[in-house]
């Protein structure tokens, strides 16, 4: 077999894996399902590009590649960050939560100790964990 | 056996490999039923199947100046996918794109029902 043969067998095997993603951004429920299927298509173009390399026996596409590398997120992440209708910010700092937890938890209690360091916080929530039933209830999950 | 057809047999099992990655990406696209698994599924072919057929260009060429590019352009696809991936997969749980009943364990249910105050 030649490697010609085998860039045939290659070129139909990503055919067929290209009608597949078409499929899926035609037919997709969502809009992220699209767009995890246009990700799929831009790699699938980037297999079909080094094929192309390798049967050409030409460089010619590895600037290509870097800039396909490079840039060929920008657009998922764009789409999934404002297709996002969740009310939380970006990034949540884990002590907000804690915070959030222990004024939840504690009701009125003094909250005067918020600068403590983590460990003293975690045997904090040691000690507490079975005087409050939701807490206990909480990290049983649901 | 000379290297000439040991190099040129194992650049062909690259190429025909890394392109199964994409057949497998698309049926797992077309087969899952809800977003969190396809994304398992169609982030394959953009890591391991561009690495196979880097290597299968690599190992074609055979000119230590193509190895550079070759090394720049899986690092960057590594540093750039997992960044889209975790968007995806992050926009789509707080859009509840996913089956309820399929999760066994769910760490982050709560960690966002208390963000969002519910």
């Amino acid at each position: 077999m030649s490697l010609s043969t085998i860039a045939w067998i290659a070129g139909v095997i990503l055919t067929i894996s290209t009608w597949g993603t078409v499929y899926r951004i035609w037919k997709g429920p969502s809009l992220l399902d699209r767009v995890l299927a246009s990700d799929v298509l831009l790699s699938i173009i980037t297999s079909a590009l080094c094929i192309i390399m390798i049967v050409t026996d030409t460089e010619f596409s590895l600037i290509l590649l870097v800039a396909i590398a490079l840039i060929g997120f920008v657009g998922s992440v764009t789409v999934a960050r404002f297709a996002d209708n969740s009310k939380a910010d970006e990034a949540t700092p884990i002590t907000t939560v804690e915070q959030h937890r222990r004024r939840k938890n504690r009701g009125n209690r003094s909250t005067g100790h918020d600068h403590r360091d983590h460990h003293a916080e975690d045997t904090d929530k040691v000690h507490h964990s079975e005087s409050h039933p939701s807490r206990a209830s909480m990290d049983q999950g649901e | 056996m000379n290297t000439d057809l040991i190099l040129d047999i194992v650049t062909a099992i690259c190429l025909i490999v890394g392109s199964l990655m994409s057949l497998a990406a698309a049926v797992g696209l077309v087969r899952f039923p809800d977003l969190l698994t396809r994304l398992h599924a169609g982030t394959k072919p953009q890591i391991f199947g561009l690495m196979l057929l880097l290597l299968a260009v690599g190992l074609h060429m055979r000119s230590w100046e193509d190895v550079p590019v070759l090394i720049l352009i899986m690092v960057l696809q590594m540093i750039t996918i997992p960044i889209s991936g975790h968007m995806m997969a992050r926009s789509g749980y707080r859009n509840k794109h996913f089956r309820k009943t399929d999760l066994r364990h769910d760490d982050l249910r709560r960690l966002v029902d208390e963000v969002e105050g519910k």
